[in-house]
């Protein structure tokens, strides 16, 4: 039996990392950002109205999955931390919304 | 894992919501800076114009190089690489053709006209800007009309004076409004 086109997307099944719901709005966040832009993290905090300890332990979760990067530097004297999405996190991330769409996809399909 | 349809679904609305807000807020840092710069420019000019106001025109036009020019700059510092960034210079370009062509026709003989005609059309921009997506630059649009024609009708004798100020100071405070989140 042939497969319909959707079925390898959600056969691959969800990523478990970044369907959380925090870390799926990080993910997309940081992933409509160019290439290589870093973002601080009171700027990410801001956008997603995410608090400084939930914020920063889904990011080190992110980190250890190779889907983020951290740079710890300083700016002024003052220490600033600021994160970037790596390629491994967008290609992770789109497989992921692609995994998404296909599953609505063939909930919609008749029969 | 289980995922349903329906965690799917919202899944892909909050992925949507958390996209457009980080692009709206990535698009207020880029025009964070133009604001600052000409909301100095307002301020410098308008002050010439005030003190010495033989040399409005020659002054305007070097304010207008440098302030162009410091667009120019810090759009290359800024490194969005996208159709935005064009299509909002290219609306500011189209603008100044606009002016420049409406003056020429229109030839107003008091500088206060020409003062207020050029912050109403930028206010404009600013709202088009606004409906693209920036909705605090529809907010600044509004408030640089209001304090524009303000000035314009209610402080004639000080109208160069007033738009320095608070024309060119709503501006800056507006720039750095739109670097927070």
């Amino acid at each position: 039996m042939d497969m319909l086109p959707d079925e390898p997307a959600i056969a691959e099944g969800p990523d478990e990392i970044i369907h959380q719901s925090l870390r799926l709005r990080i993910m997309a966040t940081l992933n409509a950002l160019p290439d290589g832009e870093l973002i601080d993290f009171t700027r990410l905090r801001g956008v997603l109205g995410a608090t400084d300890g939930n914020l920063g332990a889904h990011l080190t979760t992110l980190e250890n999955a190779g889907y983020v990067e951290i740079q710890k530097d300083f700016a002024a004297k003052k220490p600033r931390t600021r994160v970037m999405i790596r390629p491994k996190g967008r290609r992770a991330f789109r497989r992921h919304v692609g995994y998404l769409k296909a599953l609505l996809d063939v909930a919609a399909e008749p029969g | 894992m289980v995922v349903t349809p329906a965690d799917a679904s919202i899944a892909l609305q909050d992925i949507a919501a958390a996209e457009a807000r980080s692009v709206t807020y990535r698009g207020y840092q880029s025009m964070s800076p133009h604001l600052i710069i000409w909301g100095i420019a307002y301020a410098v000019g308008y002050t010439i114009n005030d003190l010495a106001q033989g040399w409005g025109g020659p002054a305007w036009l070097a304010i207008t190089a440098v302030a162009v020019s410091g667009d120019i700059l810090a759009a290359r510092a800024d490194r969005k690489p996208n159709a935005n960034g064009a299509a909002v210079g290219a609306l500011f370009a189209i603008i100044l053709v606009f002016v420049g062509g409406t003056l020429a026709i229109m030839q107003p003989r008091d500088p206060r006209q020409i003062g207020a005609f050029i912050p109403l059309v930028v206010a404009g921009a600013y709202a088009i800007l606004g409906l693209m997506g920036a909705p605090r630059m529809m907010i600044l649009g509004a408030a640089l009309a209001a304090l524009t024609l303000f000035g314009f009708f209610a402080l004639p004798a000080h109208f160069m004076l007033w738009m320095a100020a608070v024309g060119g100071g709503s501006l800056v405070l507006g720039g750095v409004w739109l670097r927070q989140v």
